[in-house]
C-alpha cells in the first residue's frame, strides 16, 4: 500500500510539471499587458517600463520561463505582482477557507445525498422518489451562483438567520459557513443523489441482496450494509468529481458570500494579470485535484476489495 | 427419515406478476406441496416453470406488490403469508434457510465471508462477537473448507466456486434451520465439485435432521439427494412421487420426457430442452393441459380441459388425463 | 493487513459520522442562537457602542504603497490613512495639511514648507519630520519601489530637497513650476514614515500602511476587506467614527442585498433605476460629478479615420443629447471639452454638439463612401460600457457607418487601443486634478503608447510644451486652452458626457463625502 501511494505520487510529478508549463504559456496568451492592466489607461511608456523591469516582465519569454521554472522546482512560486508578497504565502493564507468550504460541502452533501439516494431507490416510482429526482434535476441545472443568490435572498433577507456579508465582524464561523455550505450541498447533492439511486437500483437486483434478505436481515441492514456497500464505487467516483468541482464552485461562492478564499484571490490575480499568482494558484489547484484523484483511488480499495490497489 | 409430521404445507399457491400493457404473468398456478420433518424433497422442472418462485414465496422474497400472492404457506401451522415483518425476519435464516445457484453473486462481494456468517448468527442468536466467530469457524470446518481459519477472512472473490458454495451452505446452516431450500445449488459448479457438494448436503441433512428442498432442473441431482420428487410444469405440480417410483415408473408424459433426456446416471447431464418445443409463455398458457402442445400422447380432452390430479397412492399422483394409460 | 483494513474502515465510518453530527449540531446551535425573530442579523454590530461605518465597493487595488497608487481612491480609505503636505480642495485650491504654511521664492525656483508639529505616524512610528518628507518624495526615484509618480510630480525638475531643520523642507527646482503646490496636494505626494520603512521594508509597505491620517490601518485582506480604527494621536480634530470597515464585493446584487439588510452604511450605485428605488425608500442619495468623461476616440492613423471628412462625419452622426436624456436621466451634461470640469485647466464650453445625420452622410460621400463604411467599435465588456456602445452603434448606422461591436476584456481593450489597432473605441476615462498628464498624452512623444488617438501634430505639441514650461499660471492657462481648442478641432476624440457617481447612505449616516476622484472623505462622518 505504502509503495503504491508513493508510486502514485511520483507519477503525479510529470503531471504537475506539465500543468506548470501549460499554465505558464496559457496565461501569457491572455490578451492584456500586466503592466498596463495594473497602471490604468493613462499610463505612460516610462511608467510601464519601470513596472516591467521591477517584475521581470521585460525579459524574453523563454528567460522568464527559465527563471520561473527553476524557482518552481525549488518550491518557490515567485512573488505576487499585485499583492507584494510571496505567492506561496498568499495562497497559504487563502487556501484553508476554500478547502474547508469544499471539504465540508462535499462531506455534508455526500452523506445527505447517500441517504436521499437510498430513499429514492427504496421508494422507486413513489412520491419521495419522484420528488427527489425532480428536485435533483433542478439542482443540477441551476448554476451555483444562482442558487447562492437564492440562499442569500431567503436566509439573509427573508429569514434573517445569516448576514449577507459573511466576512463582517461579529459573524460566527458557522454563520459565515451556512450560506455557502448550503449552496454547495444543494449542488453536490443533486448529482450524487441520482448516482446513488441508480447505483442502488442496480444492486437491488443482485443475488446477494436476496441472500441478505433470506438470512432474515432487517431491510435497513440490507440497504445500508449490503446494497450501499456495493454501490460505493460510483458514489466515490462522483464524490471525487464533486470534490474537484467543489474547488471551482467555491471560487464562485466566495464572490457571492464575500468569503475570503482562493477564489477571490484568483479573480483578483486575473484582473491584475498577476502572472506569478495565477500560475501559483493554478498549480496548487491542479495539485489538489491530483491529490483528490489519488485519494479516490485509494478509497476505491477500501470500498471494494476486488479493486485492491496493486503494489501491496 | 420422512416419517415426521408435516413441517411445511403449501396450499393453493398462486403468484401473478402484473405486466404493464398486457395480461399478468402467472408464474405459479395453484401449487400444493407438503414437506415433512426430515424429508428431502426434490423439485424438478425447466427454468421458468415456477419452481424458484414457489420457494422464494415461501421465504416471502417475492416483492409483493407488484406480485400478487394467493394461497397459504403453513410452517408448523403458522401462515407465512400473514407473518409480520419481524416474524418473517425471525423465520428467515433461523427456521428456513436458503442457498442459491450462483455462489459468486450470492455472497456480498465487499464483505469478508466470515463476517457475512457472523452477521447471520448474531442476528438470530445472542452471542458475543468472539463466540459467534468460534461457532462460524466450526461450521466452516463442518462444510469441509480446508484451512478454514485463513479462509474465514477472505473476500468471496478470493475463493473458488466450490468453496463459495460451501460458505453459502455453512451460512445457511449456521442457525440450525429446520428447512433448507437449495435452489440449484450445484448448477454453477463443475461436475466433480457438484458431487462433493451434494454429498456434503446429504450428510449434513442426516446429521442435523433437517428437511431439504432441492430445486433443480437436473434429474441426476435429484437422484443423488431427494427421497421424494415433485415435477413442475408451467406453474403447477404435474407429478409427485417418491424418488424410486418416479424414476422407475413415471406417470406423466413430461416426466417421461425428462427421464429420457438423462442417458445414464452419474454422467454428464444434458439440458432439458431435448423435449420437443418450448415451455409455454406464462402470460398466455395454452387451454386445457399446459403440456399438450408438446405431449406425444395429447388427446382432444387434453386440449380442452385442464387435468385434475390423479392419485395412485398416498402422495403419488400425476396431473394428466391419460396418466396410467400411457408409458 | 486485512484486519487492519477492517479497523481503518471502521475508523473512516466513525469520522464521517462525527463530522456530520458536529456539522449539524454546531450549525443549528450557531444559527438558532442568533435567529431571535426576523430582525436582520446585525453584522459588524458595534461592541461596546463603537461607532462603525461600513462601506462597500466593487473594486480595489491591492498595494498600500503610495508610490504605486494610480488614483486617490486606489484604496477607498486613502484620505483617512494618508495625508499630503497640502490639501486639495474641491475647487482646485490648496490648503494646509501636514504643512502649516509655505512660500515660493521670488524667482519661483524654491518652495519652502513649514511642517506641522506633533503630527504622529500610526503604529508608534513617531512624529513626522522633514526627513520623512524628503524620504517620501525621493522614494519615487528609486527603481526598486516601482514608483509611477516621478513624471506626475515632475521630479526631474526638482534638483534637490533640503531639510534645514525637522520642521522645514525646501524644494529646489530647475525651472519654475506654477503647479508645484497642486502637485504636493495630490495622492502622488503622500508622506510616509521613514522609520516604518526601515522597520518593515518594501513588502511591509505594500501590506501595512503607515500614515498620519485620522484613522489607522487595523488589519484586512487585500482585495477583500480593510479595517481602520480611529487614531488616538491624530494631530487634528478627532473624527467621530471609531472604526471604518471597508469591504470589496464584486457582485452588485450582493451589495444591494447587504445594504438593504442594514449590513452596509455607504454604497455606490451605478444604475439610475436602483438610485430611484432607494430614493423612494428614504435612503440618502448623494451625487457627485467625477473626474471621468464618457468619450469615443478615433485613431487618426487608421483608415477610414485618417480622413478628416470621415471624422467630421462621425461628429455629426453622434447625438450626445440622447445619452444625456436616456442614459443619464438628466444628471449629466455635455462636457464641451475633453478635460472633465473638475480638473484644473479644463476647457468646458468650446465643443458644441452638432448632430446632423444628413450632413454626416454627405461628408461620407465626399470622402468616397457614398454607400457607407464598415468600422469597428471597441469597448470594455462591463455593464457600464455596453449600453452607450449600443447607442453609438445605432446612431452611426443612420449616417452610413456600419459598426461592428467588439466588447472585450479590459486587458484586451487596452492592448488594442494602446497598440494602435483599434480605430474607434468607447471609454470612461479619468483625468487627475491637474490636467497636465491628459493634455500631454496626446502629443507626438506618446505615440504609440498613451496617445491612443494617433494625433502627431507639431502645432499641438508646441502649444502643450508652452503650457508645461509656462512660468505663470496665466500663461499656462492660455497655452493649455489654446491646445485644447486645437485638439478638439482635429476631431479625433468626441467627449459625449460628463460622468458622476451616486453614493447612497443609510439615513443615520452624516458627513460622509465622496470626491470626484472617487476617494471617500470620512473625517467628519458620523453614524447617528
Amino acid at each position: 500500500m505504502g509503495s503504491y501511494v508513493l508510486k502514485r505520487f511520483l507519477s503525479a510529478v510529470p503531471t504537475v510539471i506539465g500543468v506548470f508549463v501549460v499554465v505558464f504559456f496559457v496565461i501569457r496568451m491572455i490578451p492584456g499587458d500586466p503592466a498596463v492592466s495594473m497602471l490604468g489607461s493613462g499610463a505612460t511608456e516610462a511608467q510601464i517600463q519601470v513596472y516591467r523591469v521591477k517584475y521581470g516582465l521585460d525579459a524574453p519569454l523563454p528567460v522568464q520561463f527559465g527563471i520561473a521554472f527553476r524557482n518552481f522546482l525549488t518550491g518557490d512560486l515567485g512573488d505576487s505582482i499585485s499583492l507584494y508578497k510571496p505567492v506561496r504565502e498568499a495562497i497559504m493564507e487563502r487556501l484553508p477557507g476554500t478547502v474547508q468550504l469544499a471539504g465540508l460541502g462535499v462531506v455534508a452533501g455526500g452523506i445527505l445525498a447517500v441517504f436521499l439516494g437510498v430513499a429514492a431507490a427504496v421508494f422507486r416510482g413513489k412520491w419521495p422518489d419522484l420528488l427527489l429526482t425532480s428536485l435533483s434535476s433542478l439542482g443540477m441545472s441551476l448554476p451555483t451562483f444562482y442558487i447562492g443568490l437564492w440562499v442569500l435572498m431567503i436566509f439573509a433577507r427573508k429569514l434573517g438567520v445569516i448576514p449577507v456579508l459573511s466576512n463582517a465582524r461579529g459573524v460566527s464561523y458557522w454563520q459565515s459557513m451556512f450560506g455557502p455550505l448550503l449552496t454547495m450541498v444543494v449542488g453536490e447533492t443533486s448529482l450524487l443523489t441520482r448516482t446513488t439511486r441508480s447505483s442502488m437500483l442496480e444492486i437491488f437486483n443482485e443475488d446477494f441482496i436476496r441472500t441478505a434478505r433470506a438470512k432474515g436481515l432487517p431491510e435497513k441492514w440490507v440497504m445500508f450494509r449490503h446494497a450501499l456497500g456495493n454501490a460505493m464505487i460510483p458514489i466515490i467516483t462522483v464524490t471525487g468529481y464533486n470534490l474537484a468541482t467543489a474547488f471551482g464552485g467555491a471560487i464562485v461562492l466566495e464572490a457571492v458570500f464575500t468569503r475570503n478564499g482562493i477564489g477571490s484571490l484568483l479573480i483578483g490575480a486575473i484582473n491584475a494579470r498577476d502572472y506569478p499568482l495565477i500560475q501559483g494558484a493554478a498549480v496548487v489547484i491542479a495539485m489538489l485535484m491530483i491529490l483528490v484523484n489519488i485519494m479516490t483511488d485509494i478509497i476505491y480499495g477500501f470500498a471494494d476489495p476486488r479493486i485492491r490497489v496493486s503494489g501491496e | 427419515m420422512s416419517d415426521g409430521g408435516v413441517l411445511l404445507d403449501i396450499r393453493g399457491l398462486r403468484v401473478r406478476f402484473p405486466m404493464r400493457g398486457r395480461g399478468p404473468v402467472c408464474a405459479v398456478n395453484g401449487v400444493d406441496l407438503t414437506l415433512r420433518k426430515g424429508e428431502s424433497l426434490g423439485i424438478v422442472g425447466e427454468s421458468g416453470c415456477g419452481k424458484s418462485v414457489t420457494f422464494s414465496s415461501v421465504m416471502r422474497l417475492v416483492q409483493s406488490p407488484p406480485a400478487v400472492l394467493e394461497g397459504e404457506i403453513l410452517l408448523d401451522g403458522r401462515d407465512v403469508m400473514r407473518m409480520s415483518g419481524a416474524e418473517l425476519r425471525r423465520m428467515r435464516g433461523k427456521e428456513i434457510a436458503m442457498i442459491f445457484q450462483e455462489p459468486m453473486t450470492s455472497l456480498n462481494p465487499v464483505m469478508r465471508v466470515g463476517k457475512q456468517i457472523i452477521e447471520t448468527l448474531r442476528l438470530h442468536e445472542s452471542l458475543s462477537e468472539k463466540q459467534a466467530e468460534e461457532k462460524a469457524l466450526e461450521y466452516f470446518q463442518m462444510v469441509e473448507i480446508p484451512d478454514a481459519r485463513s479462509r474465514f477472512w477472505c473476500y468471496p472473490h478470493q475463493l473458488s466456486g466450490g468453496l463459495r458454495q460451501r460458505v453459502m451452505i455453512a451460512m445457511a446452516l449456521i442457525c440450525n434451520p429446520r428447512v433448507l431450500l437449495a435452489d440449484e445449488p450445484t448448477t454453477a459448479l463443475d461436475v466433480t465439485i457438484q458431487a462433493q457438494i451434494l454429498e456434503l448436503l446429504g450428510r449434513l441433512r442426516r446429521k442435523n435432521d433437517m428437511s431439504v428442498v432441492l430445486i433443480t432442473h437436473d434429474l441426476c441431482v435429484i437422484a443423488q439427494l431427494a427421497e421424494r420428487v415433485a415435477v413442475f410444469y408451467a406453474g403447477r405440480v404435474v407429478e409427485e412421487a417418491s424418488a424410486g417410483e418416479l424414476f422407475a415408473n413415471p406417470m406423466h408424459p413430461y416426466t417421461m420426457g425428462l427421464l429420457r433426456c438423462v442417458p445414464t446416471m452419474r454422467t454428464v447431464s444434458r439440458r432439458l430442452d431435448m423435449i420437443e418445443g418450448n415451455i409455454p409463455d406464462p402470460a398466455c398458457l395454452p387451454a386445457g393441459c399446459a403440456f399438450h402442445p408438446r405431449c406425444p400422447f395429447a388427446a382432444d380432452v387434453c386440449r380442452e380441459q385442464a387435468p385434475e390430479k390423479r392419485f395412485f397412492g398416498e402422495r403419488r399422483f400425476a396431473a394428466c388425463h391419460r396418466a396410467g394409460e400411457v408409458g | 493487513m486485512q484486519r487492519q483494513n477492517k479497523k481503518i474502515n471502521k475508523l473512516l465510518g466513525f469520522l464521517a459520522v462525527f463530522a456530520v453530527l458536529g456539522l449539524a449540531l454546531s450549525g443549528c446551535g450557531g444559527n438558532s442562537a442568533e435567529s431571535g425573530g426576523n430582525a436582520p442579523v446585525s453584522a459588524d454590530a458595534a461592541p461596546g457602542g463603537e461607532k462603525v461605518l461600513r462601506v462597500a465597493r466593487d473594486w480595489e487595488d491591492t498595494s498600500w504603497d503610495p508610490v504605486t497608487f494610480t488614483g486617490a481612491a486606489q484604496l477607498a480609505l486613502t484620505p483617512q490613512i494618508f495625508e499630503t503636505l497640502c490639501k486639495l480642495e474641491t475647487d482646485g485650491s490648496s490648503s494646509p495639511l501636514l504643512a502649516e504654511s509655505w512660500e515660493m521664492s521670488p524667482d519661483g525656483l524654491a518652495y519652502t514648507f513649514h511642517l506641522r508639529r506633533g503630527a504622529q505616524f500610526h503604529q508608534g512610528y513617531g512624529e513626522m519630520t522633514s526627513e520623512d518628507v524628503k524620504f517620501s518624495f525621493e522614494r519615487n526615484l528609486d527603481p526598486d519601489t516601482g514608483s509611477i509618480h516621478a513624471e506626475t510630480l515632475n521630479l526631474s525638475n526638482v534638483t534637490s530637497i533640503e531639510t534645514p531643520d525637522p520642521y522645514t523642507v525646501v524644494f529646489n527646482l530647475a525651472s519654475p513650476d506654477v503647479d508645484f503646490i497642486t502637485r504636493c496636494s495630490q495622492y502622488s505626494s503622500i508622506i510616509v514614515s521613514r522609520a516604518a520603512f526601515d522597520a518593515i521594508g518594501l513588502e511591509g509597505f505594500a501590506s501595512t500602511p503607515v500614515g498620519t491620517g485620522p484613522f489607522a490601518y487595523d488589519g484586512g485582506t487585500p482585495g477583500v476587506k480593510t479595517e481602520a480604527v480611529r487614531f488616538a494621536d491624530y494631530w487634528g480634530a478627532a473624527p467621530k467614527l471609531d472604526r471604518i470597515v471597508y469591504t470589496i464585493i464584486t457582485d452588485s446584487n450582493v451589495i444591494y442585498s447587504a445594504f438593504e439588510n442594514g449590513e452596509l452604511d455607504v454604497i455606490f450605485v451605478y444604475y439610475q433605476d436602483k438610485v430611484n428605488e432607494y430614493e423612494a425608500q428614504g435612503y440618502s442619495i448623494n451625487y457627485i460629478p467625477s473626474d471621468q468623461l464618457l468619450y469615443v476616440g478615433l485613431n487618426a492613423q487608421l483608415d477610414p479615420w485618417t480622413d478628416m471628412k470621415v471624422r467630421e462625419a462621425f461628429f455629426h452622426a453622434v447625438d450626445p443629447q440622447y445619452f444625456l436624456d436616456e442614459l443619464f436621466y438628466g444628471n449629466e451634461t455635455f462636457p464641451g471639452g475633453y478635460i472633465p470640469p473638475i480638473s484644473k485647466y479644463a476647457l468646458t464650453d468650446y465643443l458644441k454638439p452638432g448632430y446632423d445625420p444628413a450632413r454626416a452622410k454627405a461628408l461620407l460621400a465626399e470622402a468616397g463612401y457614398p454607400d457607407g463604411v464598415d468600422v469597428t467599435l471597441w469597448c470594455v465588456n462591463d455593464e457600464l460600457s455596453t449600453a452607450p456602445s449600443l447607442i453609438v452603434q445605432s446612431q452611426l448606422k443612420e449616417s452610413g457607418f456600419n459598426v461592428e461591436l467588439q466588447m472585450v476584456d479590459f486587458g484586451v481593450f487596452i492592448d488594442q487601443v494602446r497598440g494602435g489597432t483599434a480605430g474607434m473605441w468607447l471609454l470612461y476615462n479619468s483625468t487627475p486634478p491637474l490636467a497636465d498628464d491628459t493634455i500631454n498624452r496626446y502629443t507626438s512623444d506618446f505615440y504609440p503608447g498613451s496617445n491612443w488617438v494617433g494625433v502627431t501634430d507639431p502645432v499641438y505639441d508646441a502649444l502643450v510644451a508652452e503650457g508645461l514650461d509656462a512660468s505663470t499660471e496665466e500663461e499656462k492657462t492660455a497655452a493649455f486652452e489654446e491646445a485644447q481648442r486645437y485638439f478638439l478641432d482635429l476631431k479625433a476624440l468626441y467627449p459625449i458626457s460628463t460622468y458622476g457617481y451616486h453614493f447612497i447612505t443609510q439615513p443615520n449616516v452624516t458627513g460622509a463625502k465622496l470626491w470626484g476622484d472617487l476617494a471617500l472623505h470620512l473625517n467628519e462622518a458620523d453614524v447617528g
